[in-house]
């Protein structure tokens, strides 16, 4: 942050846009990242805290659109949800002082192993709107991880709002830390659409043990026509671990790791089961 | 060096600061010594204020992103004349020992009230979970929280 | 409970200041022409020094000076009791933290930039990285003493396996782990050199006699020459025993060699890094028992990792060797106590000095006998633990109130509702359990440290019926000041609103020695009383005069007012009478003194009084354990502690409040992740503490008030008495919930899960 010589905060997403146009531009959101940053590339801060039209939850066209600029509290707080795990999800995260300040486009943008809320989107079927001054275009946040979001999305990109189909579904999110400011040790999220007792359409995420989060498409796709009983709990959190590649991580041992994940996805499962 | 320009409790400051500099840094840097640096990274939560009505840890926010807004720590609560309830509470309960977390957890706790002014014990305890203290073990800050609420609630129907 | 204290029902004297923002740390202090300095350190826990070129940071904008080892000017060798010790490293590496330079510059950050300039070349050498293995003798030798440096030992009756009629015998190896303080003002100096070639240093200590003594030594003038004043003191436990001595002198060094005021405030990160912390310690433990659960004889090892240098761990290990086998009395004692060096970071004081660690050992091994006989956990304790009849301490003395342990388990049994909870409910992955930790604490220093253990007051009563008093000993938190306004008021019979009394300055009172060992309360109170005492009998004789009574003895002032103990219609105020000893030109200040008793002790034995009196203290602890993931979820814990006389109700409701959640910190997630030595977790968000969301659901408490005659009004103390069994009662509650034998702290998560799956 040391070279930067210009701190700009338009009005509206046009120029905000615009400014992030020139090379040497970093878009600030809620900051906490950024503030600790040591990178001497950027010239010049955009700070997006007065482009209300980003602050915005709402349901148009069948989806849930969220805009980028909504802080973790806003969305903990949304009454009638029709998705309580992204309450849960962004209620769980960090301490009270940092959720006030993140933001759902930064939480993406961070492209780190800590991040929950991607978890999520993730198993939500999420779709990330990332428009320049001149375009924009619509894609899978899954497609986002697949890369990284700092190789994916163009500097002169800016996420600015999140869909999430609305579906009837059920979904679940768990995670484990050892206490509620840590960062998370292992994490699993899953969404299902049912038939009766049977599973039509299932994702199943992960995160905290990965470069990552991550959808797991193997095992979700064996769950297809299924009915989730204990044995297939047993079955999947076990067999997951096998589509996983976990990171070395000093605080956890891989096989710990493992355990977590298991117990997670087992969780998850269970709620889907109900 | 950028130009910060910002309100503390109600004064306009302005400095020239480095462009990294954490709004922390600034404060302390023109004389707002309430505003503790516990860790200087968003761990300890010793460093909070509420800038624009919202609570948040100063050691991670960039000076410059605080520019123009309105910037209020412990003082703006009230002094040793004529303290906040909250402040009260903490002395009363025996909330403060060391001392060191107390003004930034003043500011989460009544970041809190202003939005829910009759929280539970649960929700007391979550809005001050980024402010680490080592000393009391939060029993006598949550009591003091929950003695303080219910003195403002009073107050208010008195008025 | 519906207990109360000496005090007056008053906030404690800087509650005020700081809640309003406005009590000053030593960071928030500055003075004119004051610059900043900077430790240029090792990322290296073992290693040799090939190459420290400054030259180029020299040159850099803002730097002032540049100290290493070749241009320190003062001594470079500051080991506190062995001489192992160099404020700069001048050619070996021994701990990763280790100093290598010290800058000065007009702003931190300038410092901070100069120090990236510096060219260092270190040749990593072969460390030592278990206090075991350093036992071997093909391990580094971290200095040329060799790697035990001091032993201990307690031996009373005779251990004699083949003599002893014992039919049980229970033998296990423990591993305890070591802990960061986590005081939320990290460490911090200012260094001032005065006109007349004296100094002032403004610190954040428990001890500000230590820097004193060590920073006139550093620069080789009388300790007349330096003045201390303690800072507000954000938090120690410990931690601001003798480590604030090593900013005072960094700090010093640069202002010695600039001529100007120098600043050190240690980051989070290089605070952690290099501090000292609790010792993790390896003990092996063998008990000998009848099997009706009659404990014959303990065997103990204990191996203290000291890290790379002395500091005081020959001290904490000294209260660890003695009070390892608890608070039993056991005919056959036999105790090593090895102090190690290896080269983690090195060890000193923590709340609990040494005890924590072996009361979680001595525990859970009366918790396995009570299993292998059958018998209950708390009736074990009855039978084996000190009571009228069982008097005798590790030490062989005996103790004068061996009876309130009884009375201890009597009152944990009763207000944690022990029996109900014996049986657990225990549903699918979630196990509940409940357990019991107890100890002994022998108040003030060990008999090793005796001479320290003194205490002083300067009392000065001003003309208009106000007192300044200053005490030696110091509040860093946890509420010293307090304590000592209530005691001088309560011994004077006046309001505690007459009393100002702040953070110590050196020249105020003489060398009080440490506050440690939960001996504020005991000897800054008695040094008060003193005090008190000496000024009395003048206003007692003025106030009788002054109501026509002819003996000073029957007067008597309650709350501000003298009356005589006959005629209560007739009154003087205390300002009235202070106003006439004035306008009697009569001595108006005093000095107050305590000094503990001269003791007789054997250190090849143990054998002797070991200390002046002690505490016993004790936590039930409720947890409910997640097996799958291993998290320990506390339900409520109960504390009853034996202090003698409550002084500050308040004060002493938050030391257990904080002992306790400390407690279960250190047991249940605070944990070192060390990579050769260094710290990976340096920072708190990986070396996690409780927050707000972590402490139990229900804390109760109690205490025994039975009045110790050596103590102010009966006191004892409760600093650390409060956290010591904190960690075995949590052993105890997981190893019931498990219905496992655990015998590993901390239990994090990731131990828990292990220790089921090894049991499988």
């Amino acid at each position: 942050m040391i070279n930067v010589t210009q701190f700009v905060k338009p009005d509206s997403l046009p120029s905000a846009l615009e400014e992030l146009n020139r090379e040497g531009s970093i878009a600030l959101a809620g900051g906490t990242s950024l503030s600790l940053s040591k990178s001497k590339k950027y010239t010049k801060v955009v700070n997006l805290s007065n482009l209300t039209e980003l602050k915005k939850i709402e349901t148009k066209n069948n989806r849930l659109e969220i805009g980028a600029m909504v802080s973790m509290t806003q969305l903990a707080e949304v009454e009638d949800s029709p998705f309580p795990i992204l309450r849960k999800t962004a209620s769980s995260i960090y301490s009270t002082a940092i959720r006030n300040m993140t933001t759902v486009g930064g939480e993406i943008a961070k492209g780190v192993y800590w991040v929950d809320l991607p978890v999520t989107l993730l198993a939500l079927d999420t779709q990330v709107l990332l428009q320049n001054s001149s375009s924009s275009r619509t894609v899978a946040l899954s497609e986002i991880y697949n890369s990284h979001p700092s190789k994916f999305i163009n500097s002169n990109e800016l996420i600015t709002k999140i869909f999430i189909p609305l579906q009837k579904s059920t979904s679940s999110f768990h995670k484990f830390t050892k206490t509620q400011v840590d960062y998370v040790l292992a994490s699993a999220a899953g969404k299902a659409v049912k038939d009766g007792n049977i599973i039509k359409q299932i994702n199943l995420s992960i995160g905290g043990v990965t470069p990552l989060p991550c959808l797991l498409p193997q095992v979700s796709s064996q769950l297809v026509g299924k009915k989730i009983t204990d044995e297939i709990i047993e079955e999947v959190s076990t067999e997951c671990c096998k589509e996983i590649k976990f990171k070395p991580d000093f605080r956890a041992s891989t096989e710990y790791q493992k355990s977590l994940i298991k117990v997670m996805i087992s969780r998850v499962l269970q709620d889907l089961q109900s | 060096m950028i130009k910060v320009s910002l309100t503390v409790n109600g004064k306009k400051h302005e400095k020239e600061t480095a462009p990294d500099t954490s709004l922390l840094d600034f404060l302390r840097s023109i004389g707002v010594k309430s505003v503790k640096k516990g860790c200087g990274k968003g761990e300890c939560g010793a460093c909070g204020v509420i800038m624009d009505g919202v609570y948040c840890k100063s050691c991670i926010v960039l000076a410059i992103q605080a520019n123009g807004t309105e910037i209020k720590t412990v003082e703006s609560l009230g002094n040793a004349q004529n303290p906040h309830p909250l402040q009260t509470s903490f002395v009363d309960e025996g909330a403060v020992q060391c001392g060191y977390c107390i003004p930034s957890m003043l500011l989460a706790a009544k970041n809190m009230l202003d939005k829910n002014p009759e929280p539970d014990e649960k929700e007391i305890r979550k809005s001050l979970d980024g402010n680490l203290c080592r000393c009391t073990g939060y029993v006598k800050q949550i009591a003091a929280v929950k003695k303080a609420a219910k003195i403002m609630r009073e107050n208010k129907n008195d008025q | 409970m519906n207990k109360k204290g000496l005090d007056q029902g008053k906030p404690r004297p800087d509650a005020k200041a700081k809640a309003t923002g406005k009590a000053l740390y030593v960071d928030d202090i500055k003075f004119p022409r004051m610059l900043h300095g900077y430790i240029f350190s090792s990322p290296l826990a073992s290693a040799k020094l090939e190459k420290l070129d400054i030259a180029k940071a020299k040159a850099a904008p803002g730097i002032h000076t540049i100290l290493t080892a070749d241009n320190l000017p003062g001594s470079n060798r500051i080991g506190m009791i062995f001489d192992d010790e160099e404020l700069l490293v001048s050619s070996r590496v021994r701990m990763s933290g280790d100093r290598l330079a010290l800058i000065a510059a007009e702003t931190q950050l300038q410092a901070k930039k100069a120090a990236e300039l510096i060219n260092l070349k270190l040749q990593e050498t072969p460390g030592v990285y278990d206090c075991r293995e350093a036992l071997s003798p093909s391990a580094p030798q971290i200095h040329p003493e060799g790697n035990v440096f001091k032993e201990f030992n307690v031996r009373r009756g005779n251990l004699d396996e083949t003599v002893l009629s014992s039919d049980i015998i229970i033998e296990e190896d423990y591993e305890i782990g070591g802990q960061e303080h986590a005081y939320l003002e990290t460490q911090g100096t200012i260094a001032v050199p005065q006109a007349d070639d004296s100094w002032h240093i403004y610190s954040t200590t428990q001890c500000p006699y230590y820097i004193r003594a060590r920073v006139s030594r550093f620069l080789g003038i009388t300790q007349n020459k330096v003045r201390v004043f303690q800072t507000v003191t954000g938090g120690a436990f410990g931690g601001k025993e003798d480590f604030p001595d090593e900013p005072a002198l960094c700090a010093t060094a640069l202002a010695k060699a600039t001529g100007r005021p120098v600043k050190v405030i240690y980051p989070r990160k290089y605070d952690m890094q290099s501090s000292t912390k609790r010792h993790s310690m390896k003990i092996k433990h063998k008990l000998f028992a009848t099997k009706q659960g009659q404990i014959k004889g303990v065997k103990l090892d204990i191996d203290v990792d000291a890290g790379a240098y002395a500091g005081l761990s020959t001290v904490v290990a000294e209260r660890a060797n003695i009070s390892s086998v608890g608070p039993y009395d056991i005919p056959n004692i036999q105790v090593k106590t090895k102090v190690i060096y290896t080269n983690n970071l090195y060890g000193g004081p923590y709340r609990g000095f040494g005890a924590p660690q072996v009361s979680a050992v001595h525990e859970a091994q009366i918790d396995k006998l009570a299993r292998t006989v059958g018998k209950d956990r708390i009736e074990i304790r009855r039978i084996n633990g000190m009571s009228a009849q069982k008097r005798k301490f590790a030490s062989g003395e005996e103790l004068a109130q061996p009876h309130l342990y009884q009375e201890l388990l009597n009152k944990l049994e009763k207000i944690s509702k022990w029996r109900t909870h014996l049986q657990p409910p225990s549903r699918g992955n979630l196990k509940e359990g409940i357990g019991i930790g107890t100890m002994i604490y022998g108040v003030n220093l060990h008999w090793g440290g005796q001479r320290l253990d003194r205490g002083a007051a300067y009392l000065v009563l001003l003309n208009d019926g106000s007192i300044s008093l200053a005490v030696g000993v110091t509040d860093m938190g946890q509420g010293a000041n307090a304590a000592m306004r209530t005691i001088c008021a309560a011994a004077l019979g006046i309001s505690e609103d007459l009393i100002q009394i702040s953070e110590v300055d050196t020249d105020k009172v003489p060398d009080s020695g440490p506050t440690v060992a939960s001996r504020a309360t005991m000897s800054g109170g008695r040094a008060v009383i003193d005090a008190v005492n000496r000024l009395k009998p003048k206003l007692d004789k003025i106030a009788a005069q002054m109501l026509d009574c002819e003996d000073p003895g029957q007067v008597e002032c309650k709350d501000g007012i003298y009356q005589t103990k006959s005629n209560q219609t007739k009154t003087v105020s205390f300002e009235k009478v202070v106003e006439e000893l004035y306008l009697r030109r009569i001595n108006p200040a005093a000095i107050g003194w305590y000094r503990s008793e001269p003791r007789q002790y054997d250190p090849e034995t143990g054998q002797g009084k070991a200390y002046a009196f002690y505490a016993f203290g004790g936590h039930v602890t409720r947890v409910q354990v997640d097996t799958d993931t291993g998290r320990v979820n506390v339900l409520e814990t109960t504390a009853v502690h034996d202090v003698g006389k409550i002084i500050n109700y308040q004060g002493i409701k938050g030391q257990v409040h904080g002992g306790t959640v400390q407690g279960l910190g250190w047991a249940l997630m605070e944990e070192f992740k060390l990579n050769k030595g260094k710290m990976m977790n340096a920072g708190f968000s990986d070396y996690l503490i409780p927050t707000s969301m972590d402490m139990p659901e229900k804390l109760n408490m109690d205490f025994i008030e039975e009045p110790q005659p050596q103590g102010p009004f009966g006191a004892k103390g409760i600093g650390e008495p409060s956290f010591i069994s904190v960690g075995a009662s949590v052993i105890s509650a997981v190893s019931h919930a498990l219905n496992q034998d655990l015998k590993i702290l901390p239990l994090t998560p990731q131990n828990i899960v292990e220790s089921i799956r090894k049991n499988d």
